[in-house]
């Protein structure tokens, strides 16, 4: 029970954080705009760095014994919060709409391809330290 | 030669008709997009979305070797409903600024992951399971962008007229 507030708070963070990644990346106010289409960076470095930390965390729940308790609390929990499918979806549908088929590609599958890579890699380090 | 009138011509002025643009862009509320108020309903709409997919996934563990449903099923149902919100709030004409970074960025946000998605594909891999990783990954994109479209096209405008306002330049 316990350990399900600490994880909803976490989530809460890691959420809070990717606002500010987005808007510290992103030009205000708006982010996909007619004529500026471009890779939301934002999302994509949060979602690629969340992958690499729960990958982490899952590395070093697999090979060192860390307690469930943490896997749960940083990784469904900061990193569930930190990264998400519902704004990347999104945003490749608005790419796509905005006439950049082949970025929305590009955005689609390279930041798949990179937030793979980066739970492989943290999982290596995760089961390495 | 007679005084004449200077000939002016006042430039005829008439409002020019304009449709409202389906628009996803921010609503201007003169508050920094790091008001704490809307860090606050960041915080607590991504305690709700975290929470309810930490109990969804207690409650139903994909067991070891197969295709993570209920992740899938997060995901995808998070992606449809963030179509549908956005367009709702771009359709409508006062939508409350609050609306997208509580139940957007926050609730949508935590309930979807990204991390938990490519961390199981790749454990699947890990697992010798190659083919159903690059199922399970492939499904989730074309899932959510088809969720994402279907919640955009029962929005207010439907999916070709949000499309066509989002192509057009509202300065024109």
């Amino acid at each position: 029970m316990l350990t399900a507030i600490v994880v909803g708070v976490a989530g809460g963070l890691g959420a809070l954080l990717r606002h500010l990644v987005d808007g510290a990346l992103q030009e205000r106010p708006s982010r996909i705009h007619p004529g500026s289409a471009s890779v939301p960076y934002g999302t994509l470095v949060v979602n690629v760095v969340g992958s690499f930390v729960m990958g982490a965390v899952t590395g070093a729940f697999w090979y060192h014994d860390l307690p469930g308790r943490w896997r749960s609390i940083v990784g469904t929990g900061l990193c569930g919060g930190l990264t998400t499918w519902s704004t990347a979806s999104w945003e490749t549908v608005q790419l796509a709409t905005l006439g950049r088929i082949g970025l929305a590609v590009l955005y689609a599958l390279g930041g798949m391809t990179l937030a793979v890579l980066g739970a492989v890699a943290g999982i290596a380090l995760g089961g390495a330290l | 030669m007679p005084d004449a009138e200077p000939v002016t011509t006042e430039p005829v002025t008439t409002e020019p008709v304009t449709t409202e643009p389906v628009t996803t862009e921010p609503v201007p509320t003169g508050l920094h997009w790091a008001h704490p108020r809307f860090l606050t309903c960041i915080i607590a709409g991504g305690l709700l979305g975290t929470l309810g997919r930490y109990e969804l996934e207690l409650a139903w563990p994909t067991p070891a070797g197969h295709f993570p449903l209920v992740t899938f099923t997060i995901n995808t149902s998070g992606a449809f409903l963030l179509g549908f919100l956005l367009a709702l709030l771009g359709g409508s004409r006062r939508p409350s600024p609050y609306a997208r970074p509580f139940i957007g960025t926050g609730i949508l946000g935590g309930w979807t992951t990204y991390s938990t998605l490519v961390v199981e594909a790749t454990t699947l891999g890990k697992g010798g399971q190659l083919g159903l990783a690059a199922a399970y990954l492939a499904a989730t994109l074309a899932a959510g962008i088809a969720a994402v479209a279907l919640g955009i096209s029962l929005g207010p405008f439907g999916l070709r007229r949000t499309a066509a306002a989002l192509t057009s330049d509202p300065l024109e």
